[in-house]
C-alpha cells in the first residue's frame, strides 16, 4: 500500500515535470503578452516531429537533437509574433489574437496530417525501456533524463528572468509596457523575444514528450489544455509557478490512476483545476505579471 | 424628446420578417444539400447568440459552452431512453425542455462562484467544467457516454425539413431573448459590467445578480440547442456533443461578426459554415488548414467584426423611454422614499469607531465623524493617511475591522456596494473610470438607469446632469475621446444621474488648472444646492478653503483635527504634518460664496 | 558641441489627432542645455500629448523634432532615451512589482546609462536618501510622495541631459509638492534640461526659465516665467483669476 503510493508519487513528479515544462511557455506568453497562445499544443507537436525527422532522416537521437530543435522552434515562435501576432493585435484587438492562434493551430494540425498521417507517432529509442530499482520503486530510465532536462531547462528560464536584464526587461514590460518603453526598453523586440522563449520551451517539451508518449496532430488540443492547468494550478507568468503547477498536476493524475480508477485522472485534474480558480484564482504563487498589456 | 429608437426599430421589424418568411419556405424549395448548410448556419447562429448574452454583452468569456450544450444533449437522450412517450413530437418537447433545464440548473449552481473570476480565468475556469463533463460523461456508466445513447427518430418522414424548422424556431427564440435582454435594464447593466464593472456596482448595478441570470439564459438557450442537436444526430457520444472545439467555434462566429451586437453572432456562424460546407465542401483533405486560413484572413481583414463596418460612431445604447415598471414596483416596495427636503441638523454619515487594517498596519484608526446633511466636507491629510481607505470603507469596498458606519438611520458597513448606490450614496473616483467604448451620454444613462430607486425618466435625468457638468454638448461623443477635465465632469455627472443624497469625490480638482478648478468647484456647489451632501477628499487647498463647510485632517489613519477650514489651517498639528507651512490665501483669495 | 548656438531641442510645428480629434494642432519650442521650461494650459490643452511626442511614444502627423540638431521625428521611444530624452510620465508608471533597486536597474536599461550606473545610483541615493532605505521594497508598497520620488530617480538613472516631467505633483500633499519644486532646482543644478509640465502655474513659473502657454493644441503665449505671472492676459484667461 505504502509502496504503491511512493510508486504513484514518483510517477507523478516524472511526469508532471514535462507537463511543467510544456506548460512554462503557455504560462510566459499569458503573463507578458496577455496572449492566450491556443497554438502551444501545435509548438509542442512541432518539437515532436522535428525529433522525428531527425531521427528518420539523420538517425539523430532525440535528446542531442533538442538543443537544435528548441533552436528553430526560438526562431518560429519570434517570426509568428512579429510578422502575425503583433500585426494582428495592432490592427484589430488583443482578444482578436486568440482567434489567430486558433488559426495557426488549424493550419499547423492539418499540415501535420498531410505529411505524416494521422496516426500515433513515437520517438521512443531503445533504453527507453531500462528500469531502475530504488527500493520497493521502479524508474523509468528515460522519464528519470526528462525530469533532470525539465528540471534544469526550468531553472535556466528562472534565473534568466530573475537575474539578467534581458529577463528583468521581459517583467517590466509584462508589469507596464509604456513604463518600460520610456526605460528604453525596446518592447517589440522583448514580446517577440518572449514568444520565441515560449516556442523553445514549447519544442524542448515536445522532444521529451515525442519520446515518452505516443503523439499525433491531434494530440496538439491536449497539450494546448494541460497548458490552462497548469497556469492555473501555479500561477501565470513565473516559472517556478509553472514548476509547482506542473507537478500538482503530474503528481494529482497518478495518484488518481493509481487509486480511483485508469478512467479519473484527468476529470480529477480538472476539478482540481476548477476548485483552484475558485480558491485562489491567481494561482498558488500568484501571478508574477499583473495587469499585462 | 423621443428617442429615434422607433424608426429603426420599423425598420429591423421588416426586414426580420422578411427574411423569416423567406426562410419559412426555404424547404420547400432548397436542395438538401442547401438545407443541411442552412440548418448548421442555424445552430450555430443559437449557439453563438446566446453566447454573446454572457459574453458579448457582459464580457465574460466561456470557453466552455460545450458543457452546456453536451449536458443538454445528453439529458435530453437520457430522457427519452427512459421515460417513455409514445407522441414523438410531445417526446422531443419533452427531451428538449429537459435538456434546457438541466443545464440551466448546471449554470444555477456553478454560477454564483465561477462568474467571480475575471478576464481569462472565467474563460479557462469554463473550460474545466466542460472538460469535467465530458470526462464524466464518458466514465460513469449512467451517461453511456463511451458507448453512446440512440435515439429514437422522432419523425419518420423529410428529417432535415423537420429539424431545419426545429433549429429556426431555437434561433429566433434565442434571437428574441437576446433583443429583449439588450434593450432591457438588464442589457444596460450587462454592458456597463463589460465596460467596467467595480463602476457599474458603484452606480448601483446589481452585477452579482445580473451576470448569473445572464449567464443562466446563456446557458438555457444552449441547452436546448444541444438537445436538438442531439435529437438531429440520432446518436449521442461523448466526443460527439462535449467537444472543446464546439466552445471554440463558438466564440469565432461571435467575433467574426461582432461582438455584442445582436446580428454579429448569426453573421458569423452564417460566414463559417458557408465557407465550411459550401467553399471548402469538397476540400476534406486540407479543410483545417483552409478554416484556419480564412480565419487569421478575417482578422486582418475585418478587425471589428463584420458588423463592424456597419456600425459608426453612433450613440450605442439607445434608449427606453421609462424605466420598466416592474423594477418600479419591487424596489418601491423595499425601500420608502426619504424626505425630499432634508434637515440640515441631521447627520447623513456617520462614523463610530471606525478601524481597518491591513496586515497589522493600522489604516484607518478609531475614527469618529459626522457630516451634516447639506454641508460640504473635506478630508485631507499626507498622501497614504487613509483617505482612500476611508471613502473604501463608506462606499462597501472594504469591510471594516470593527466600528460602525451609519447612513441616515441605518447601519450601512457590510452592505454591497450597489445596495450603498440604491441608497443614496455616490462616488467620484479620483482617477476617471469612464465607459470607454460609450458615449457620454450612454455613460450618464446608466447612472440614470440605477442609482438610488424610485420612479425617474432616465432620459430626462440624464440631460439634467449633463447640463449641470456642461456636456450637453458633448453627449454624443465616444468618451474615449474626452481630454482629463472632461472626464472628471462626466464622472460627476454620471454620479449625479444616480440621484445620490451624499457624493463622495475623490480629489476633484486633482490635475485641473485654477480655471478648471473653480468651475469643478461651482460644480460642486451647484450639486449641494440640490440638497445633496458632499464629501471631498482634496489636496488643493485652495479649493478645499474656499468650499468647505467642515474639514477633517487624517494622519496616520487617525482623525487628528477638525474644524471651520481656516481654523484647521492655522492648527500647528495640521502644518507640522500635511502643510509644511502655515496655508495663506494669499493675494488671489476673492471668496467664491 | 554646439550648445549655445543652436537649442538642445528643437521642436517645430508638432501635430497630433487622436482618432480624427485633433489634440495638438502646431505646437513649436525650444529647449536650451540646462535650460529649465514649462508648458502650461488646461486639461486637454495638448502638453501631455505633446511630451508623449517628444518621448517616442507617439508618432506626430506633422512637424519636427531635433535633439542636438539631429532629426529625431518619430524614432521609437527606445532609441529617444538612448539619445538622452527621459520622460517621467504622468501617474509615475512604475514597476510595482517589482522592487525599489529593480525600478532604479530599469531605470539605466538604456545602453547610455549603464556605464555610469553606479555614479548614477550614487547621486539618485544622495538626493533621496529615503530610497536607500528602502531600496529593497516592493514599489507598490510605497505612498504616494516616496513612489513619485521613485519615478523622478528612475528617470534620472536614464543619465538623461533633457527631463520631461509630466505633471509630478498631481496627487502630491502641499508639504510634498513643496519638496518637489526645491528638487526642480537642485535637478538643473545638475546640468539636466527640464521640461515641467504642471497645473501648479504659479510655484512652476517661479522655477523655470521660460514658459509656455498652449490652448486648444497651439501656443498662445511664452515668454519668461516671472514676466508670465505679471502678465494680465495670462492671469485673466489662463490663471482664471
Amino acid at each position: 500500500m505504502l509502496d504503491r503510493l511512493f510508486q504513484a508519487l514518483v510517477d507523478g513528479v516524472l511526469q508532471g515535470s514535462v507537463l511543467s515544462l510544456a506548460a512554462v511557455g503557455f504560462s510566459l506568453i499569458f503573463g507578458v503578452l496577455g496572449v492566450i497562445n491556443l497554438s502551444h499544443g501545435v509548438l509542442i507537436i512541432l518539437g515532436a516531429y522535428l525529433a522525428l525527422v531527425a531521427l528518420r532522416t539523420i538517425g539523430l537521437d532525440p535528446l542531442l537533437a533538442l538543443p537544435l530543435i528548441a533552436a528553430i522552434c526560438f526562431g518560429v515562435g519570434y517570426l509568428y509574433q512579429r510578422f502575425l501576432i503583433s500585426p494582428a493585435i495592432r490592427r484589430a484587438s488583443l482578444l482578436s489574437s486568440l482567434l489567430v492562434t486558433y488559426g495557426v493551430a488549424l493550419i499547423l494540425q492539418n499540415l501535420f496530417t498531410l505529411v505524416f498521417s494521422a496516426d500515433n507517432q513515437s520517438v521512443r529509442p531503445d533504453y527507453a525501456n531500462s528500469f531502475d530499482r530504488f527500493g520497493g520503486i521502479t524508474v523509468n530510465r528515460l522519464q528519470l533524463i526528462a525530469f533532470a532536462i525539465s528540471c534544469v531547462l526550468i531553472a535556466i528560464l528562472a534565473w534568466v528572468l530573475r537575474r539578467l536584464p534581458i529577463g528583468r526587461s521581459i517583467r517590466a514590460t509584462a508589469e507596464h509596457e509604456l513604463a518600460a518603453r520610456l526605460c528604453g526598453v525596446d518592447t517589440d523586440q522583448i514580446y517577440a523575444i518572449s514568444f520565441g522563449l515560449s516556442a523553445a520551451f514549447a519544442g524542448a517539451a515536445g522532444v521529451l514528450i515525442g519520446m515518452l508518449f505516443p503523439f499525433a496532430p491531434s494530440s496538439q488540443e491536449d497539450w494546448t489544455i494541460f497548458g490552462f492547468v497548469v497556469v492555473v494550478l501555479g500561477g501565470a507568468g513565473s516559472a517556478a509557478g509553472a514548476l509547482l503547477g506542473g507537478l500538482l498536476l503530474g503528481i494529482i493524475s497518478a495518484l488518481t490512476g493509481a487509486f480511483v480508477g485508469p478512467a479519473y485522472p484527468n476529470a480529477v485534474a480538472f476539478l482540481v483545476l476548477v476548485l483552484m480558480l475558485l480558491l485562489r484564482p491567481h494561482g498558488l504563487l500568484g501571478s508574477a505579471f499583473h495587469g499585462s498589456r | 424628446m423621443k428617442r429615434p429608437l422607433s424608426r429603426r426599430a420599423v425598420r429591423t421589424g421588416i426586414a426580420g420578417a422578411a427574411v423569416l418568411g423567406a426562410l419559412a419556405v426555404l424547404p420547400l424549395i432548397a436542395s438538401p444539400f442547401a438545407l443541411r448548410v442552412a440548418q448548421t448556419i442555424l445552430f450555430g447562429a443559437a449557439l453563438a447568440i446566446a453566447w454573446n448574452i454572457l459574453g458579448g454583452f457582459a464580457g465574460y468569456w466561456s470557453f466552455g459552452s460545450a458543457a452546456f450544450l453536451g449536458l443538454g444533449a445528453f439529458t435530453a437522450a437520457l430522457m427519452q431512453e427512459h421515460v417513455q412517450i409514445a407522441d414523438p413530437a410531445l417526446r422531443l418537447a419533452v427531451a428538449l425542455a429537459m435538456g434546457g433545464i438541466a443545464a440551466s440548473l448546471l449554470a444555477a449552481i456553478i454560477g454564483y462562484p465561477i462568474l467571480r473570476l475575471r478576464g481569462a480565468y472565467f474563460s479557462i475556469a469554463m473550460l474545466g467544467v466542460s472538460l469535467i463533463l465530458a470526462e464524466l460523461s464518458s466514465g460513469l456508466d449512467v451517461f453511456e457516454g463511451a458507448v453512446g445513447v440512440t435515439i429514437d427518430p422522432v419523425t419518420a418522414a423529410a428529417p432535415e425539413r423537420f429539424f431545419f424548422y426545429v433549429f429556426l424556431a431555437l434561433a429566433v427564440i434565442a434571437l428574441s431573448i437576446a433583443a429583449a435582454v439588450r434593450y432591457s435594464r438588464l442589457g444596460y447593466g450587462l454592458i456597463a459590467i463589460r465596460e467596467d464593472e467595480d463602476t457599474a456596482r458603484m452606480l448601483g448595478v446589481p452585477t452579482e445578480r445580473y451576470k448569473l441570470v445572464g449567464f443562466i439564459v446563456s446557458a438555457l438557450l444552449i441547452g436546448l440547442a444541444g438537445a436538438a442537436y442531439a435529437f438531429n444526430l440520432g446518436y449521442v457520444t461523448t466526443s460527439s456533443v462535449f467537444r472543446s472545439q464546439l466552445s471554440f467555434d463558438v466564440v469565432v462566429y461571435a467575433l467574426l461578426g461582432g461582438m455584442g451586437t445582436l446580428a454579429g453572432p448569426v453573421l458569423g456562424a452564417a460566414i463559417m459554415a458557408v465557407l465550411n460546407q459550401v467553399v471548402l465542401g469538397g476540400l476534406l483533405q486540407i479543410h483545417m488548414l483552409m478554416t484556419g486560413i480564412i480565419i487569421i484572413a478575417l482578422v486582418f481583414l475585418l478587425p471589428s467584426g463584420l458588423m463592424g463596418l456597419m456600425r459608426g460612431h453612433r450613440r450605442i445604447l439607445t434608449v427606453v423611454g421609462t424605466p420598466m415598471p416592474e423594477e418600479r414596483a419591487v424596489t418601491a416596495a423595499e425601500q420608502p422614499p426619504a424626505p425630499a427636503c432634508p434637515q440640515t441638523d441631521e447627520a447623513v454619515l456617520k462614523l463610530v469607531g471606525l478601524s481597518r487594517q491591513f496586515r497589522g498596519l493600522k489604516a484607518i484608526d478609531q475614527i469618529d465623524l459626522q457630516l451634516r446633511s447639506g454641508s460640504i466636507s473635506a478630508i485631507i491629510g499626507p498622501n497614504g493617511a487613509g483617505k482612500s481607505t476611508l471613502f473604501n470603507l463608506v462606499t462597501g469596498y472594504l469591510a471594516p475591522n470593527s466600528g460602525e458606519i451609519w447612513y441616515q438611520r441605518t447601519r450601512i458597513d457590510g452592505l454591497p456596494t450597489h445596495r450603498l448606490s440604491r441608497a443614496g450614496i455616490a462616488r467620484v473616483f479620483q482617477i476617471a473610470r469612464p465607459f470607454h467604448g460609450l458615449s457620454v451620454y450612454d455613460n450618464v444613462l446608466v447612472g440614470a438607469l440605477f442609482g438610488r430607486d424610485g420612479s425617474r425618466d432616465p432620459h430626462q435625468l440624464t440631460m439634467d446632469a449633463l447640463a449641470l457638468a456642461r456636456l450637453s454638448a458633448l453627449a454624443d461623443q465616444p468618451a474615449a475621446s474626452l481630454p482629463v477635465g472632461h472626464l472628471r465632469r462626466l464622472e460627476l455627472a454620471r454620479a449625479l444621474a444616480t440621484r445620490p443624497r451624499l457624493v463622495l469625490a475623490d480629489e476633484p480638482c486633482a490635475g485641473l488648472n485654477p480655471t478648471e478648478t473653480r468651475e469643478m468647484m461651482d460644480m460642486i456647489q451647484a450639486v449641494r444646492r440640490t440638497g445633496t451632501t458632499v464629501f471631498l477628499a482634496e489636496h488643493d487647498m485652495q479649493a478645499v478653503m474656499r468650499m468647505s463647510d467642515v474639514v477633517f485632517v487624517v494622519a496616520a489613519g487617525r482623525l487628528i483635527a477638525q474644524g471651520p477650514p481656516l481654523d484647521v489651517a492655522h492648527d500647528p498639528a495640521v502644518i507640522e504634518a500635511y502643510l509644511g507651512k502655515p496655508f495663506e490665501l494669499g493675494s488671489v483669495s476673492e471668496p467664491v460664496r | 558641441m554646439t550648445a549655445g548656438v543652436s537649442p538642445l531641442l528643437d521642436a517645430q510645428g508638432l501635430a497630433f489627432a487622436y482618432d480624427g480629434v485633433i489634440a495638438v494642432e502646431d505646437v513649436s519650442f525650444t529647449v536650451r542645455a540646462a535650460e529649465a521650461i514649462a508648458l502650461l494650459g488646461a486639461n486637454g490643452a495638448g502638453k501631455s500629448t505633446t511630451v508623449k511626442m517628444i518621448a517616442g511614444v507617439l508618432p506626430p502627423a506633422q512637424g519636427r523634432l531635433r535633439f542636438d540638431a539631429d532629426d529625431v521625428t518619430s524614432l521609437p521611444s527606445h532609441r529617444i532615451v538612448e539619445l538622452g530624452i527621459t520622460l517621467v510620465p504622468e501617474g509615475r508608471l512604475l514597476f510595482p512589482r517589482m522592487s525599489v533597486s529593480e525600478n532604479l536597474q530599469l531605470g539605466a536599461y538604456a545602453r547610455r546609462a549603464r556605464h555610469s550606473y553606479a555614479v548614477n545610483l550614487e547621486r539618485v541615493f544622495a538626493l533621496f536618501p529615503r530610497l536607500a532605505e528602502r531600496r529593497h521594497q516592493l514599489a507598490g508598497s510605497m505612498s504616494g510622495g516616496e513612489q513619485q520620488m521613485l519615478a523622478i530617480a528612475r528617470g534620472l538613472m536614464g543619465n538623461p541631459r533633457l527631463l520631461v516631467l509630466d505633471e509630478p505633483s498631481l496627487g502630491l500633499m502641499p508639504k510634498m509638492v513643496d519638496d518637489l519644486f526645491g528638487l526642480i532646482g537642485t535637478i538643473r543644478a545638475m546640468g539636466i534640461a527640464l521640461i515641467l509640465v504642471e497645473q501648479n502655474v504659479f510655484q512652476t513659473l517661479e522655477v523655470v526659465d521660460r514658459a509656455y502657454v498652449l490652448e486648444k493644441g497651439r501656443v498662445t503665449l511664452s515668454g519668461p516665467g516671472r514676466d508670465l505671472l505679471r502678465d494680465d492676459a495670462v492671469r485673466k484667461s489662463f490663471l482664471g483669476l
